[in-house]
């Protein structure tokens, strides 16, 4: 008797095939892989010739663009940093590059970067303009919300846990038992079984997510981390002499005003941000921008907007900016 | 500590590579502490159980074939339970709670024991063997009907009372029921009867006994192993061969999937459908029938595989205990593939010794009624258990009493013998409501359910849950029929082999994290 079979051989031989095929031909990059957003630099690669590519890696799934790593003279950079609502289909509907296809109609040499990702919440975001600092930004849009807080601190214990020594995550150090295992609720059969069923087991992301969403508590506290990191991140850009534009999230809440139209909501963040408006810091709230009466027209769901929705939004950042006078001037013709 | 914990992964191959370098009684002594850790994990109290169980079976054996052992040796180890749960209290007690009663019978057992030893031993050699053979099943007896069904007896008690308009105003203590102590109280009654039989040497030291009582693969759930076949395997140190770990890990394997992929993903819709205030309608029950027949199914063999493979690992083969269950072609059929360890058990140390069939139908009839009522309670102490090994003793005295049913049983011919498959597959589906449902509330409101055909919840999804489930379990039977053993592939051409072991892992994986505790582990 052999020490190893051929059938083990075998069976050894197709998993070790499978792990070396989903790193190398179907991952671009490992960078980052077991962070789930946390990791402080993937998707950001810098490649020698000095640009710098924003890949999908490590929980980030940018948009391919790229830019100079050192921003040219005259440059107007702005970078958008947010969630699935800032980021849009593409980066040509989303409010950033309609942002910039407006500013270069008026002869502002502006570079608009997409760099939100979806379901990121404050922390997560943060980790990203703490990346994007590094790039000379001359603005940094910060589309806020607090509808992914739950995804933040979902994605931290799911970093934690596979990062941890722990023995019960060995196994997921291994790319294709990962991808075996994310297969159970974020794919397709687990969606065979009714949400009743599905609660009970009470292993279901959406059902925690509801119930964290609806414990009071909970929401304060996710509340208080917006408020500090978003403060925290601003006194940094303040420090860096790099300006900052907020914009609100506007929730729809599908509750009528007495003209018929939608109202949107942002009580949960207009009054703390209120306060953090100065000579770097610029609001734009979507509340503001889009009226009750084209509420149903431009959202897609509550908290979403289609591309006329991103329009609204890029014209209202451009008067803001016109208005704190700070674009450069038009390059001449 | 489960089977599927990752505890039982890093705690397993640490043991087997101790294990094998060792001589045997320091291999015995390694599966002890490894035993009583393992156990211990649960509840350490109960650990004093096991020992008092150990001691007493170890000195009635030895006493049964004449060999007595020193007064001081029995004398310390029938203190090691008093002595076991004194340290939990002393150095323990913020983990664990020792009652002043645990310790005051600790304490009274040396008492009574030794004195009741050297006094069976002062009786003539005939009546000292049956003593120390009664000795040895009453006191395991004692302790199980104590733990396992005193509250239930005595709450039926109350009830019955309270029906008939008398409230004794009892309060009854809420019992803990060990871990485990179904299945070595069986092991301990089958030792001293078979030592008493001769047909098996007793253990000749009490660290051999320890570790075989105790064994930590078998312990919690069996299989209920027989002495003659188990106890040779410990008193002779195993030999390394390949065989063992290739095996061992195959069982591991297979059991794993029974259980986290089969059983566990079976179990979200079965619970749904028995959960209290469910109101299922007739297609959800029958669902929830099906998800349940696969669930005890898949994690009852799934644990037992694993303790195959575990023990195989420490070159001791454990029985088989089940053989393809849903391909019995009756209830005779049936038991000698369900639990095949239980159901020998009953019919060794039960229904034969109260007269099998050899005397005549009505006294067959009546001994298959004890024996099924017996193996029902076993399970459980309720009623639905009782009721449960009741429609067993039907079926069987059904199939005994019409021939039709019998010649079906053990029909030949394809057509009949899948009829008969079908037909016991469907009897064995209501016998698992009767199972599952907790209360008898619980199982007219599952009888009442299949009568209702109005439209519900969408049930066709969550059926293709099942069969996604279900039919790799079948596929894996299809390739194991042929060598009469759930976990043998061997006889798969190599390459066949590899291919299924890697979608065992796959399967393993990508299955929901929903683990549940084993179900045998309350019984």
């Amino acid at each position: 008797m052999r020490a190893f079979t051929r059938s083990f051989l075998l069976f050894a031989a197709i998993l070790l095939t499978a792990e070396l095929a989903t790193r190398f031909l179907f991952v671009r990059t490992m960078e980052g892989r077991f962070d789930y957003g946390y990791h402080p630099t993937a998707g950001f690669v810098e490649k020698a010739d000095g640009e710098v590519e924003l890949q999908r890696s490590g929980g980030r799934r940018f948009f391919p663009q790229k830019f100079q790593k050192q921003r040219p003279n005259e440059m107007y950079r702005i970078m958008v940093i947010g969630d699935s609502v800032s980021r849009g289909k593409s980066v040509e509907q989303s409010y950033t590059g309609q942002l910039q296809k407006e500013m270069r109609a008026q002869g502002i040499q502006a570079e608009c970067l997409n760099l939100s990702l979806p379901g990121f919440g404050a922390r997560r975001k943060d980790l990203v303009m703490r990346q994007v600092e590094k790039y000379q930004p001359s603005l940094i849009i910060l589309h806020l919300g607090n509808s992914n807080e739950y995804e933040d601190e979902r994605e931290w214990r799911r970093r934690n846990d596979f990062n941890s020594p722990h023995p019960k995550n060995w196994l997921m150090r291994s790319m294709v038992m990962r991808q075996f295992y994310e297969m159970k609720t974020e794919k397709v059969y687990w969606e065979w079984l009714p949400h009743s069923v599905r609660n009970q087991a009470g292993v279901s992301d959406a059902n925690a997510e509801l119930r964290a969403t609806t414990n009071a508590e909970t929401q304060l506290e996710w509340n208080k981390r917006v408020q500090q990191v978003t403060r925290e991140g601003l006194e940094r850009l303040k420090t860096a002499n790099i300006h900052a534009l907020l914009v609100i999230q506007g929730t729809n809440t599908r509750k009528k005003d007495a003209l018929g139209g939608i109202l949107l909501d942002d009580s949960a963040l207009e009054d703390w941000t209120a306060a953090l408006v100065n000579d770097h810091v610029a609001r734009v709230k979507m509340k503001d921008v889009i009226s009750p009466a084209q509420v149903p027209a431009i959202y897609s769901d509550s908290n979403h907007v289609r591309p006329e929705g991103h329009t609204l939004i890029a014209q209202a950042i451009l008067r803001e900016l016109k208005e704190k006078g700070w674009l450069p001037e038009p390059a001449q013709k | 500590m489960s089977f599927t914990s990752w505890q039982y992964a890093l705690f397993l191959p640490l043991i087997v590579l101790l294990y094998w370098p060792l001589p045997r009684l320091g291999r015995m002594a390694l599966l002890l502490v490894a035993s009583y850790f393992f156990y211990g994990m649960w509840d350490l109290r109960f650990l004093a159980l096991l020992m008092a169980s150990t001691g007493i079976d170890f000195f009635c054996a030895r006493s049964l074939v004449a060999a007595r052992e020193g007064r001081g040796k029995i004398i310390l180890t029938t203190l090691m339970p008093l002595l076991w749960l004194g340290g939990c209290a002393v150095f323990g007690r913020d983990h664990v709670s020792i009652s002043q009663t645990g310790l005051i019978v600790a304490a009274v057992f040396p008492l009574l024991f030794v004195p009741l030893h050297e006094w069976i031993w002062t009786w003539t050699d005939h009546d000292r063997r049956r003593g120390f053979m009664w000795l040895s099943i009453v006191t395991n007896l004692v302790v199980l009907g104590f733990f396992k069904y005193f509250g239930f007896f005595a709450d039926s008690l109350v009830s019955l009372l309270g029906a008939a308009g008398f409230d004794p105003g009892w309060t009854l203590p809420h019992i803990i029921l060990p871990v485990a102590i179904s299945f070595y109280t069986f092991q301990s009654v089958a030792y001293a009867v078979d030592v008493y039989k001769g047909k098996v040497e007793p253990v000749p030291d009490l660290l051999t006994f320890s570790a075989y009582l105790a064994f930590f693969p078998q312990l919690v759930a069996g299989p209920i192993e027989r002495p003659s076949k188990f106890v040779p395997q410990f008193t002779q140190a195993a030999l390394w061969e390949w065989e063992h770990l290739h095996a061992g890990l195959r069982l591991l394997l297979i059991g794993g999937f029974k259980k986290i992929f089969v059983a566990d993903n079976c179990a979200l819709i079965a619970n749904y459908v028995f959960n209290p205030g469910a109101t299922p309608n007739a297609p959800w029950a029958l669902l929830g029938i099906v998800a349940f027949a696969f669930q005890i199914y898949g994690d009852f063999s799934g644990y037992t595989d694993m303790a195959r493979g575990s023990a195989r690992l420490l070159g001791i083969h454990l029985s088989m205990n089940f053989r393809f269950p849903y391909l019995a072609t009756g209830p005779s059929d049936f038991w000698q593939r369900w639990h095949i360890t239980l159901s020998s058990w009953f019919r060794d140390y039960v229904y034969i010794p109260l007269g099998g069939n050899r005397a005549g139908a009505a006294r067959t009839v009546i001994n298959l009624w004890i024996t099924m009522l017996l193996a029902g309670l076993w399970h459980g102490a309720s009623w639905t258990f009782v009721l449960w090994g009741g429609y067993h003793a039907a079926m069987l005295t059904v199939y005994r009493m019409v021939p039709a049913l019998g010649a079906l049983e053990t029909a030949t011919t394809a057509g009949k013998r899948a009829l008969a498959i079908t037909l016991m597959f469907v009897l064995t589906l209501f016998g698992w409501a009767i199972f599952r449902a907790q209360t008898m509330p619980q199982l007219g409101s599952w009888l009442h359910a299949l009568t209702i055909w109005t439209p519900g919840e969408d049930w066709t999804k969550p059926a293709l849950w099942l069969v996604l489930h279900i039919v790799p379990l079948i596929l894996l039977q299809l390739a194991t029929l042929k060598a009469r053993d759930e976990a043998e592939l061997t006889h798969l051409p190599w390459v066949a082999r590899g291919l299924v072991f890697f979608l065992l892992v796959v399967a393993y994986v990508s299955s929901v994290s929903t683990e549940q505790e084993f179900i045998y582990f309350q019984f």
